[in-house]
């Protein structure tokens, strides 16, 4: 339960090893590199080297190497399953890598031509769509026996076009003898509709050339257009051809996808290849970071405390460096890298996602670690469902050993949760909701029942709700409780008695007041006996709290006047404390959700009684139902987990806003080394 | 039948009634709510498919209100014996008090199944932006769920405490 203890190194060596020092630190991947602001404590007597163009180089590289595992994988797709990027980065051994990289060029010169040919493939799909989108445009001349570039005779002048509405030769004509006017002549025209659809008219009109300019102008102020697509045979002649270079480029299509599915055999070596690029513009960039000189450069950054000497006696011994380790200042932010135990570091994303803690936080993952984990269980509360999502979560786990980090942590973290719902389930008497009750019902006729280990919060909703709040005042408790111990930590007594205990005793008091009360019996049923001194110590420790509130609650304000009244105030925020409680009756809600739900569902599956179709229809249902109802209700629980975690408990204690420990390491896609060793 | 014999016996009409109100009520309003983030998420998918899985998440957050109505309406219809086909007897009194222990989940179900949704929807937008900041956008829908809670924890202990 810790934030790792940073602390800075500090490398000095010659530019001759530069290359060598940053591979060795890119591959142990621990050391977090710094920039020195420029002009700072340099003097003028270092530069930069400028890399940008070279990292750029690298990058594109990569890119052009992604380009050609996703062009293999549409040509020779290997089949990927929905789990599979669980499987996490395929291991390599440094040999393997190396043997890859040393025959880079012959690779990177076969990758060219795959991508020659996949540009072939791309322009023939182009071609393919062109000649499809033209013969659709041609269909409306399918029945014109004459070319479509046809202008005429000597004598004759054609025209080959369309109008933007649907009509007949009479209904042209007459639009025509309206453009040209009353008392105008129309020329002389013969014309053929060739086909109508809905908005377009596509036909021919012939005239005398001698009236040529004439019909020209009706046709154009009627709306006529000339076809666009030129094409010197028929269009039925022309439409044949296209569909028959289609066929040509469908069967070049073909072969040039064979050609490239030739290529697969290549895809490892094209990854660790990418990879390699990927790696090497990493290290670039981090050069191009670095103060150097003619003969030095210097590097510095953040590296863990307990891991500092080895790699400073390593970097030593093995090179011309002088590497020097110190504490950070006082007042230095240093990244934060968190370090739990095995079970507390699954819900690290959880914490991560909220914020890292701030330099003066504790890292609080290992306590929320149990109050989500039960949490998470007591929302979703059913042994089946339990038992599912822990089996579910086990076998990936088993089965891909090498996923990734993050996906890991939060595989265990469900993991444990499922193993919290199944003995929340047998606690409260859920198994697929009544499961069991209703199929012995239904199906043998006597009931047997899935016996509560301690109640029914359906039968008993009030006795759960007072669980609940009583979980809550735990969990809000324990939030106090470490804001305390960093008061004390830090030696801020006035806080300590300010902010935590005043609020303990303060809140403390008004519970147990609240519990011994007639007033409490009556919604509960239940209630604490105590002596009438005992009511008297309750009353006196609240007061002691309210006093204590009231006198240092605004202790940072000079004047006495204020200085109370905004004790007063403070006095005023048991109203968050009580809707901070409150909110815990989710738990309840939540809980009793899945279990109704699932119960429903049981009831719709059992409708049709003991016969075969009413077995199957209950099958369907069944699985249906339920899977439907523990996927909402895990989401349901995971979400209000998370708002417990981050509204109610996180407000009582936590900061935030660290910035996360960025190392210095091998970011890659593909594959990773099998062993990292120092 | 007297007509004071059948106000006296409408009793497990009302509570029907109230069955009714919770289920329709909190289900129209997750209806809508779920519809908002719907469409706020079919957006931020036409435009980058691969966030498909987070934006699913927000856009069923505001279903809760649906199954809290469900909850209630379930429990109302246990206590009345519709389940079990053995309708009890119930006077008015006790019938309309069960009408108005169901109120409270209708009708913050309603309201919050709707704000809720407008809170997905603009969650979706911080995935489309920000799409790591997952967590964080999924607490601003959970507050407004709160009230949701509140009311059916009225509602539930309601139904099901009224002796009838």
């Amino acid at each position: 339960m810790s934030v790792v203890k940073m602390k800075r190194i500090s490398i000095c060596g010659m530019r001759s090893e530069r290359k060598a020092v940053l591979e060795h630190l890119q591959h142990l991947g621990i050391v977090q590199v710094e920039s020195i602001p420029a002009g700072e404590d340099l003097q003028g007597r270092f530069s930069y080297q400028e890399t940008a163009q070279a990292v750029q180089q690298f990058r594109k590289t990569a890119d052009r190497l992604d380009l050609a595992d996703a062009c293999l994988q549409q040509f020779a797709p290997v089949k990927t399953s929905l789990l599979s990027s669980l499987a996490g980065k395929k291991p390599v051994t440094r040999e393997e890598f190396y043997f890859v990289v040393d025959h880079r060029n012959e690779i990177l010169a076969d990758v060219s031509k795959m991508l020659d040919l996949k540009k072939s493939w791309d322009d023939d799909v182009a071609l393919i769509g062109d000649l499809k989108g033209q013969i659709e445009a041609l269909v409306p001349w399918m029945e014109l026996d004459i070319p479509l570039s046809w202008r005429g005779t000597g004598h004759v002048r054609a025209f080959i076009g369309s109008f933007g509405f649907s009509a007949d030769e009479a209904k042209i004509g007459e639009l025509l003898a309206a453009e040209g006017g009353a008392d105008a002549a129309l020329p002389d025209l013969c014309m053929k509709v060739v086909s109508r659809e809905k908005n377009m008219t596509a036909l021919t009109v012939l005239c005398h050339k001698n009236d040529e300019k004439e019909t020209e102008r009706l046709l154009r102020s009627a709306g006529f257009t000339d076809v666009q697509i030129t094409a010197r045979t028929t269009p039925k002649e022309a439409a044949e051809a296209m569909e028959a270079r289609i066929a040509e480029l469908e069967e070049e299509k073909k072969d040039l996808a064979e050609k490239i599915a030739v290529y697969k055999s290549m895809r490892e070596n094209i990854r660790i290849l990418s990879d390699y690029f990927r790696i090497r513009s990493q290290k670039y960039e981090t050069i191009g970071r670095l103060p150097q000189t003619e003969n030095v450069f210097v590097l510095t950054g953040y590296i863990p405390a307990n891991r500092a000497e080895r790699v400073r006696d390593f970097l030593q011994d093995h090179y011309l460096t002088d590497v020097e380790i110190e504490d950070l200042a006082e007042d230095e932010e240093a990244p934060v890298l968190l370090k739990n135990n095995p079970l507390a570091e699954s819900v690290e994303g959880v914490l991560s996602s909220y914020g890292l803690p701030a330099k003066h936080d504790i890292d609080p993952t290992a306590i929320m670690y149990w109050f989500y984990v039960i949490f998470f269980g007591l929302m979703l509360s059913d042994a089946a469902y339990g038992l599912i999502m822990t089996v579910a979560c086990a076998a990936v786990l088993i089965a891909f050993p090498r996923m990734g980090r993050g996906m890991r942590k939060s595989m265990k973290m469900f993991l444990a949760c499922g193993i919290s719902t199944a003995v929340w389930g047998v606690l409260f008497g859920g198994f697929f909701g009544d499961l069991i009750t209703v199929i012995s019902t239904t199906f043998f006729g006597h009931p047997v029942s899935f016996p509560a280990l301690w109640f029914v919060p359906l039968n008993d909703p009030m006795r759960m709700l007072i669980y609940s709040l009583l979980f809550g005042i735990i969990h809000l408790y324990f939030g106090l409780g470490i804001k305390g111990y960093m008061c004390l930590r830090d030696r801020r007594v006035q806080d300590f008695v300010g902010d935590v205990l005043s609020w303990f005793l303060f809140v403390s008091g008004l519970i147990l007041m609240l519990v011994s009360s007639d007033f409490f019996y009556g919604i509960a049923g239940m209630q604490l006996h105590l002596p009438p001194m005992g009511v008297k110590v309750c009353i006196g420790i609240a007061a002691a709290g309210a006093v204590l509130l009231l006198l240092m609650g605004g202790r940072q304000a000079k004047n006495p006047i204020l200085r109370i009244l905004l004790g007063a105030y403070e006095i005023y925020g048991v109203t968050s404390w009580l809707s901070d409680i409150l909110s815990y009756s989710r738990l309840l809600a939540l809980g009793l959700a899945t279990g109704v739900i699932a119960q429903v569902v049981n009831q719709i599956g059992t409708m049709f009684g003991k016969s075969v179709p009413g077995v199957i229809i209950f099958i369907i249902v069944f699985i249906f139902g339920h899977t439907l109802n523990f996927a909402i209700n895990a989401l349901g629980a995971y979400v209000h987990t998370n708002r417990l975690q981050y509204v109610e408990f996180f407000g009582k204690f936590y900061e935030s806003g660290g910035t996360p420990f960025k190392p210095f390491f091998p970011d890659t896609k593909y594959v990773e080394f099998e062993s990292k060793e120092e | 039948m007297y007509f004071g014999d059948f106000l006296n016996n409408i009793g497990v009409a009302y509570a029907l009634l109230g069955a009714a109100l919770a289920a329709g009520f909190a289900g129209a309003g997750s209806a809508l709510g779920v519809g908002i983030a719907g469409q706020a998420a079919a957006g931020v998918v036409s435009q980058d498919p691969s966030k498909f899985a987070r934006v699913l998440v927000l856009q069923l957050l505001p279903g809760t209100q649906g199954i809290y109505g469900l909850l209630v309406a379930f429990i109302t219809l246990a206590k009345i014996g519709v389940l079990s086909g053995n309708i009890m007897e119930m006077d008015s009194r006790a019938g309309l008090m069960i009408l108005a222990a169901c109120l409270p989940i209708a009708i913050a179900g309603f309201f919050s199944g709707k704000s809720q949704g407008q809170a997905s929807a603009a969650s979706i937008g911080i995935i489309a932006k920000r799409p790591e900041e997952f967590a964080k956008s999924m607490i601003f829908p959970a507050m407004v769920e709160t009230y949701a809670i509140l009311a059916l924890l009225v509602s539930i202990l309601g139904v099901s405490l009224i002796p009838v």
